[in-house]
């Protein structure tokens, strides 16, 4: 009985000084979204191809590819099926002249509590409803202008957390707010969407 | 096969940080923990591997209403706090090591609050393992976030969300509150690159 015991803790410590001795790799931050380009729309299909680039197709009609190599596939993956599942559009930063997906990441439906002065480093602060980081929009970014605007609007219209009006693509790396939409009019565009998920 | 199974209860025993026993056990006649069982709350949570506790970025909200909500089903007066930053230019700030950028700025913040009696008073203290080590008062709490000019305001467990000015949302189902948390997580992993 006792040697049963000291043998369990035996292997245990044993344990413990084999783990101890494999050093923990630290984690590094991600980079920023790229874009150049930043899509908010739904999966139309997405088709896995094990040793080469998978193909997504949004209901946009735009197709896109994720290199099946880099480091980070299952993680950018996953939120290719999260859209699928929950049926929500979903953020792809990359460019659109060759496909090549940069970036993807959750589009989620906000309204706006607050909007700040443009800064003198051009970027403008933003607080949503709900996520409590403070964002931000960079105004040389294409598009900004227009963003800002619809930010601005969500802010006068009265919309909440349990009424939002706004669709948002956030790198929330950068902490950057990089693509908006009212919300009425993305549901109507991606009404055709089939989200069909497909493997090979 | 029992060796193992055996061995695993053992591995289990030793490095469970969860409580031995359920730590709901509210003071008799007052409703108040005492500051064990407040901690013993505290650590129960921090081990809760489905609260992704490394994302400080969003989701304090999702967090509080899992937390209140188990508290509250095992008979614990559980309440919220939320701390407004007392403007746009002026964010709430938390230095961390689970963001990228080392800090987070924050427009709110919220965490559940615990009724504890300490020397035959009753005071609510904060239960948030994203940020503290242990229970906290709600105004260390406020201090840690580093903005004194902040608004704390103390509510009980219903709002799942509240703005400043004090509308509130109603709870959404559980199976939006895992989504939410699945969102968070996957946001988590995107922000840190490969090992």
């Amino acid at each position: 009985m006792i040697g049963n015991r000291l043998l369990r803790l035996l292997f245990v410590l044993l344990g413990m000084i084999q783990m101890s001795s494999v050093p923990a790799a630290p984690l590094r931050p991600a980079d920023p979204m790229r874009g150049p380009d930043f899509v908010m729309e739904k999966v139309a299909t997405w088709v896995e191809h094990p040793g080469a680039d998978s193909q997504l197709m949004l209901a946009d009609g735009s197709r896109w590819r994720l290199d099946t190599h880099r480091a980070d596939y299952t993680v950018q993956a996953t939120f290719i099926e999260q859209a699928l599942k929950s049926d929500q559009c979903l953020l792809v930063s990359g460019n659109k002249a060759n496909g090549i997906i940069d970036r993807l990441g959750a589009v989620r439906s906000l309204a706006v509590q607050q909007v700040g002065a443009q800064e003198a480093d051009g970027l403008v602060t933003v607080i949503f409803h709900g996520p409590p980081s403070v964002y931000r929009v960079r105004m040389s970014r294409p598009g900004a202008a227009q963003d800002l605007a619809l930010l601005r609007h969500s802010v006068a219209s009265g919309a909440f957390f349990d009424k939002p009006d706004l669709l948002v693509g956030i790198d929330t790396r950068a902490k950057e707010v990089v693509a908006v939409k009212p919300l009425a009019r993305a549901t109507e565009a991606a009404s055709g969407a089939t989200g069909l998920r497909q493997a090979k | 096969m029992s060796f193992f199974s055996d061995l695993w209860d053992e591995i289990v025993n030793i490095f469970s940080s969860a409580p031995a026993t359920s730590p709901v056990v509210p003071c008799a006649g007052c409703g108040a923990l005492t500051p064990e069982q407040a901690q013993q709350w505290f650590d129960h949570f921090k081990s809760r591997t489905d609260i992704p506790w490394n994302y400080p970025n969003d989701c304090c909200y999702n967090r509080a209403e899992v937390m209140d909500q188990e508290m509250s089903a095992a008979g614990v007066q559980a309440g919220k706090v939320w701390n407004y930053a007392p403007d746009i230019s002026h964010p709430l700030r938390v230095d961390t090591p689970n963001d990228p950028d080392g800090f987070v700025e924050w427009g709110y913040h919220v965490a559940p609050t615990v009724p504890v009696m300490v020397n035959g008073v009753t005071t609510p203290m904060v239960l948030d393992p994203s940020i503290a080590s242990g229970p906290v008062t709600p105004q260390q709490w406020k201090d840690m976030q580093s903005q004194p000019g902040s608004q704390l305001v103390l509510t009980d467990a219903t709002p799942y969300y509240r703005a400043p000015d004090g509308r509130v949302t109603a709870t959404p189902d559980a199976a939006q509150i895992a989504r939410v948390f699945d969102q968070h997580r996957a946001d988590r992993a995107a922000n840190w690159a490969g090992r």
